[in-house]
């Protein structure tokens, strides 16, 4: 037992204590270790409150980028945000959500990606699902 | 049973066979242990098996710890725990499942945090090298599908 490799020894450990482990994770950090191992990816962090915007996602701080105002996010950027959230949810397999926020400056060519995420909220029972279609400089 | 044996304590017996006496307070705070006093299916021997003796003391020593300081601040007990769980990842990764199979909630709690604490805010880069090591490729390929979170990772 003792000379399996730590990777090995973790990733033994029970689908609930890496959700565990996950759930102390912000969203970044918790997909950036389900890249760990095969495993891993479908480890699901318990999270109630989903909460996706500049920051969460792209780890982007709009102040210091877009310091000059009137700048908008760059289409690949926009792209990388709705691919990043689409696969999130995709890979999401809690039984509840209480919450889910999306704050991004989306508009008509991104409203296949919006219905599919107000169908994840329902079909997860979401109590709160909060769509801010604008990048709003707090977050 | 040991007739010596005061009241209010329990022996537990770990997977290679040390006992070790513990007042009945804090064995109890394993949940399972707790369920077998109450069920009253324990003698005064508990079994404790898959947990060896050097892992039992650690987790008797976070849970006499605890039980002791419920009085004290909990700033000092944040600092105990923080001393407690900077172990290497092979006693770590033994006293989680320990936590676990025993159901030690704020063993388990504040180990997992720490694990945690191993991953945030690194690069993937780090992450992989901490966990890791050197096996890198197989799942560089594997994970491709979330790719788009991580790539200013590789700044």
């Amino acid at each position: 037992m003792n000379d399996l490799k730590p990777i090995d020894r973790l990733t033994e450990m029970p689908d609930d204590i890496l959700s565990f482990i996950l759930s102390f994770l912000s969203i970044r950090d918790s997909v950036k270790a389900r890249i760990l191992s095969r495993r891993w990816r479908y480890i699901c962090p318990f999270m109630l409150n989903l909460d996706f915007d500049l920051h969460t996602v792209l780890r982007i701080n709009y102040k210091a980028r877009y310091s000059n105002g009137d700048s908008d996010i760059s289409w690949e950027d926009k792209s990388k945000f709705v691919t990043g959230v689409d696969q999130f949810l995709e890979l999401y397999n809690g039984q509840k959500l209480l919450s889910l926020r999306v704050c991004f400056c989306l508009g008509n060519e991104h409203t296949g990606y919006v219905d599919r995420w107000i169908r994840f909220a329902i079909i997860m029972k979401t109590e709160k699902l909060d769509l801010e279609f604008s990048v709003s400089p707090e977050s | 049973m040991s007739s010596s044996l005061e009241k209010n304590m329990l022996i537990l017996r770990s997977s290679d066979g040390e006992e070790f006496i513990v007042p009945e307070v804090v064995a109890v705070m394993s949940k399972a242990i707790k369920n077998m006093v109450e069920d009253e299916c324990a003698s005064n021997t508990i079994p404790v098996p898959n947990v060896d003796a050097n892992i039992l003391a650690m987790v008797i020593e976070f849970c006499k710890k605890h039980d002791e300081s419920e009085a004290e601040a909990a700033s000092d007990l944040k600092t105990f725990d923080s001393e407690f769980v900077n172990r290497g990842q092979e006693a770590l990764y033994d006293l989680i499942t320990a936590a676990n199979f025993r159901d030690v909630k704020e063993l388990l709690d504040a180990l997992c945090q720490n694990v945690a604490e191993m991953i945030k805010g690194k690069s993937v880069h780090h992450i992989r090298i901490q966990f890791l090591g050197y096996q890198l490729f197989e799942i560089l390929t594997s994970n491709f599908i979330w790719n788009i979170w991580c790539d200013r990772d590789f700044d």
